[in-house]
Order: C-alpha cells, then structure tokens, then sequence
C-alpha cells in the first residue's frame, strides 16, 4: 500500500516528462522557448558545482525571515486573542498591512533597508507574518468552555490558564500557521533576491532569464520547490515530535 | 451506615441566577433556590432538561456568580477557584497533551511544581484505586470513555476536596461502565465521607445512591421538592428493589410527569 503510493505518482511523473522530452524533439520546439527535461538535468549538472553556494544564501533568508516572523507573530496573535483593547486597535492595520501587494512595496523597501539581507528579511517578513499571527489568536480563542472551567475550577489564575491550557490547545493550530508559513517563507525570500541579491536561487533565475537559458532558470524553481517541500516536512515532523497528541486529532478533522 | 453529621456543609440561600440574552427581560434559569447540603450527604439534582441544574451545579463550583442569593460553604462565602471543591463534568475533559498521570496531577500542579511533585504519590493511589495504574503513562486518546472517565474523577480527588461537585459524569458511557462505576462512587463516598452533589437525568441511578434527592422543575428553574431518601448505605443493586426505592421512583415521575400521567 505505502509502495503503491511512491510509485504511482513516480509513474506519472515520469509518463509526464517523458511526453514533454518527446513533444520538445517531435515539434522541434526551441530550447529558448521550452528547453527539455533532459537539457534542464544537463544545466542542472551544469551549475551543480555553484547551486550549493546559492540554495545557503536562499536557505539563510528563509530561515532567518521565518524564524523573526515566529518570534513577532505569536506573541502578536497571543495579544490580540486574550486583549480586546490590542485588538480592536491593530487587528484593522495588520489587515491592511497583509493586504499590501509585497512585490509593490518591495522596491520601496530596498530604498529604505538597502540591498541587504535586511530588506528580504523585511519581505519575507511581510509576506508569511499573518497566518502565522491569525492561525495563534484563532487557536487560543477556539479553546473549549469545558478546558476553561478545569481551569478555573481548579483555581488556575490567567496566566497559568494561557500556558497550561490555551497556550497548549493553540499549538497545532499554531504549527497549521508555522506550515503555511515556512512555504510563504521561500517565496518572500525569492521576490526579495529578485530584485535586491548578488546570489541565491532568486538571483539565479533572474540571471539565467536575462540570458535566455530557460534549461538553467527550470533547473534553479524545481531546486527552490524541493527546498520549499523539504522545509515544510521538517516542521510537519517536529509537530510530530513535539505534539503526538495533534496529529491524531488533525487527522480526524 | 448513616450519612450526613446534620452539620450543614453547603447552603445556598435565596439564589438567582439570570442571563442576558439580548431581549428585554433577561432569561431566569434560577428563581429562588434554598438549599442545605449537610456534611456527608450524597445529593442528587434531577429534573427536566433546561431546569437549571448545571446552572445551580456551575454556582456551587464557583464557575459562575449568582445574581441574588448567596452561597456558602462551611460558612465561607464562595469565591471562583474554591479549592474545597473537586468537579467532574459530563465529558472528562482530559487535556490531551497530558498523559493520564499529569491530567491527575494537573490541580495540584496548578498551584505549584512542588504541590504536584507532593501529589504524586496521591495520583497513584487514585489510579491504583480505580483500576488505571498500568495506564498512568499514556496518553487520554487510547483510553475509553469509561476509563477517562475514572482518571477525571481520580483528577477531582487529587487535593482532597471536601466536596465532589459532578454534572451527569456518568451519562455518556454505556449501561454497564455506568453501573460499575456508580458502585466506585458509592465506596469513595464511603471510604471518604465526602460530600457529593450530583447530577443525573436517571431516576434509578438518583434513587440508588443518594441520600437525599432535590426534583427540579422548569420556567423558571426552582426546587419542587426535596426528599430523603431514607435507606441505608451500603447500597447494592437490591436497593432498587426496596419498597422505600419504588416509593421514591413514583413519587419523582409524579413530580416530573405530573400526576395524571402515570407511569410511562
Ligand atoms: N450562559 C448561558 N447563557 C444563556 N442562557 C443559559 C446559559 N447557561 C444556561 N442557560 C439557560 O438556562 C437554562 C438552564 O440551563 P442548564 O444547562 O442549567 O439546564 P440543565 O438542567 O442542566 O439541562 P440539561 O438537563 O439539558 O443539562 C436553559 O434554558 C439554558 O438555555
Ligand atoms: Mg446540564
């Protein structure tokens, strides 16, 4: 059962490059429009020497974009939940903030941070802030009455009651915002290589388009898709290391 | 055995209880409540769904404050987080990211680190008590709902509080796991002498182990009537079958059903 679910989409993964090898050949279709599979492996190989360097400048943004988005958007999704006055008066600009097209404001934001790993920290951070801070005051707020009344009737005063019950409750929900946002992650780090970096797989691509090597440019995306699903399994499984209880009850939902 | 020392335990004097629900008037669930609990009585509240009893339940825990009326306790007006009393609700209420031992402990650790790591031992009586000693290490999900069960009243006993305060606990498990778990009640009610109040929609489980049952009626949520029981502890599945046992059983119909329906 578990083979037939590695090798069936291996199979039509496979039907599928193959179709697109025979059809770039069969329709004589240029390799400046669409280069084929075999030709992105050979480009593949071909900076397979220099993709190291880029996929660590690629990795540093996302990592450190992610983990500065975490540290602002829990707290800020906890505050939100549990005060109506920090609600009432950041909830309606936090809305408009997300609301922001990154790619616009991303010049803006290279004139004022410079062409830094600030400014792609600051659009990472923009774009993967929100379901991070939303998925945290949605999950302390999903708290059932029933954990509320143990722990009241426990005597449990409100800051024992956020850490040992809602706090705890909110996790999995948390780590539902933590996934979506490590692959938003990697796509503000991108948008920001592709207008401000000397290197990365944004850069990379950009590059590679300016030459009209499309074999090149395919090669850097599907290294930038694998990181993006490397990623996301990493915090699906430290979800599972730290909260066996969630993924029972996710997967029931 | 006899039960309740005549020394009055929990009494609640003149208690109302009103929500807001955005009409005009706000909706009464509780209207005029006397009520003595003496110390040792084991208490049972029936009546007709919405009567109010996880109302009066909630007031006597301390989870909710009434709008008139006062409750006290030894007294000792109540206050919320009332230390005295121990709960068990309708659904075990296990927290999932505990295991079964810390959900015991999780009162005590509450408080404090070093009250929790004092309880310990406490915990595992408790469990060794109702039979979940070998599954003080795992988590709620793998137990079933009798089980959980069983831990969230270990969980309620685990500061020795002089009160057991329990909204229908037995209700969502099945005929058998409810019998059996009855008759565990009724030991730690006599093993402890603790003071019970509890809640229940079946006449033969309010009739088999209480002392004195308090029949609610509804719109608006009030005591119709409060009987002793009269029968003596320790209680078997023969009390049941007592004259006294058939008496109360018609008695609390009538109350209920009102006379000219008879029995159902
Ligand atoms: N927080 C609340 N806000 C508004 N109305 C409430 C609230 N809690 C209870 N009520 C109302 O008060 C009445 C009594 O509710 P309660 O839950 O105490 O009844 P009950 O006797 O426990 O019923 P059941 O046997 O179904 O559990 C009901 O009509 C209910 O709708
Ligand atoms: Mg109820």
């Amino acid at each position: 059962m578990k083979l037939r679910l590695i090798l069936l989409p291996t199979a039509s993964l496979a039907a599928m490059l193959a179709i697109w090898e025979v059809a770039v050949f069969g329709f004589e279709i240029p390799a400046y429009l669409l280069p084929a599979p075999s030709r992105v492996w050979s480009a593949a190989v071909d900076i397979a020497a220099v993709l190291p360097r880029h996929i660590t400048a690629t990795l540093l943004t996302v990592l450190s974009g992610f983990a500065l988005s975490t540290a602002i958007s829990i707290p800020l999704g906890v505050g939100l939940s549990i005060n109506k006055t920090v609600s009432e008066a950041l909830y309606p600009l936090l809305v408009f903030a997300n609301a922001v097209p990154v790619i616009a404001v991303a010049p803006i934001i290279v004139v004022m941070f410079g062409t830094g790993l600030e400014s792609r920290l600051v659009i990472t951070l923009m774009v993967c802030f929100f379901p991070i801070m939303v998925a945290t005051a949605t999950g302390i707020l999903d708290t059932p009455r029933e954990y509320l009344d143990l722990s009241k009737s426990t005597g449990a005063s409100f800051g024992t009651e956020l850490l040992t019950i809602r706090m705890p409750h909110a996790a999995p929900f948390i780590f539902s915002g933590l996934k979506i946002g490590i692959t938003l992650s990697v796509i503000g780090a991108v948008v920001g290589e592709f207008i401000t970096s000397q290197k990365g797989l944004g850069f990379l691509i950009v590059s590679a388009t300016t030459n009209f090597d499309l074999a090149q440019a395919i090669a850097s995306v599907v290294a930038l898709a694998l990181m993006s699903v490397v990623l996301y399994q990493i915090v699906q499984q430290v979800q599972k290391i730290w909260l066996p209880w969630s993924i029972k009850a996710e997967s029931m939902t | 055995m006899t039960v309740g020392g005549n020394q009055a335990h929990v009494v609640v004097s003149e208690v109302a209880k009103e929500f807001e629900t955005g009409a005009a008037e706000p909706f009464v669930a509780l209207d005029n409540i006397d009520l003595t609990i003496d110390q040792g009585e084991f208490v049972l509240l029936l009546g007709p769904s919405g009567c109010g009893k996880s109302t009066l339940l909630r007031l006597i825990a301390g989870l909710d404050a009434p709008t008139r009326g006062d409750i006290q306790v030894s007294g000792d007006r109540i206050t919320a987080g009332f230390d005295r009393i121990g709960m068990v609700f309708q659904q075990p209420t296990l927290l999932p990211w505990l295991s079964i031992f810390e959900n015991v402990v999780y009162p005590a650790r509450v408080r404090s680190r070093r009250l929790a790591q004092e309880k310990r031992d406490e915990a595992l009586r408790l469990l060794e008590m109702v039979g979940l000693s070998r599954v003080a290490d795992q988590p709620p999900s793998s137990l079933s709902g009798g089980m959980q069960q069983r831990a969230a009243i270990c969980r309620s006993l685990i500061l020795d509080p002089e009160i057991l305060v329990m909204d229908e606990p037995f209700s969502a498990l099945d005929a058998m796991t409810r019998e059996e778990l009855q008759f565990e009640l009724l030991r730690i009610h006599a093993d402890s002498g603790k003071t019970i109040v509890f809640v229940t929609h079946s006449i033969p489980e309010a009739v088999l182990m209480s002392s004195k049952i308090v029949v609610m009626a509804t719109s608006p949520g009030r005591i119709a009537e409060t009987l002793e029981t009269g029968m003596p502890y320790p209680r078997t599945l023969d009390t049941l079958r007592l004259d006294r046992a058939r008496q109360l059983d018609n008695r609390i119909r009538e109350l209920i059903y009102g006379r000219d329906r008879g029995q159902p």
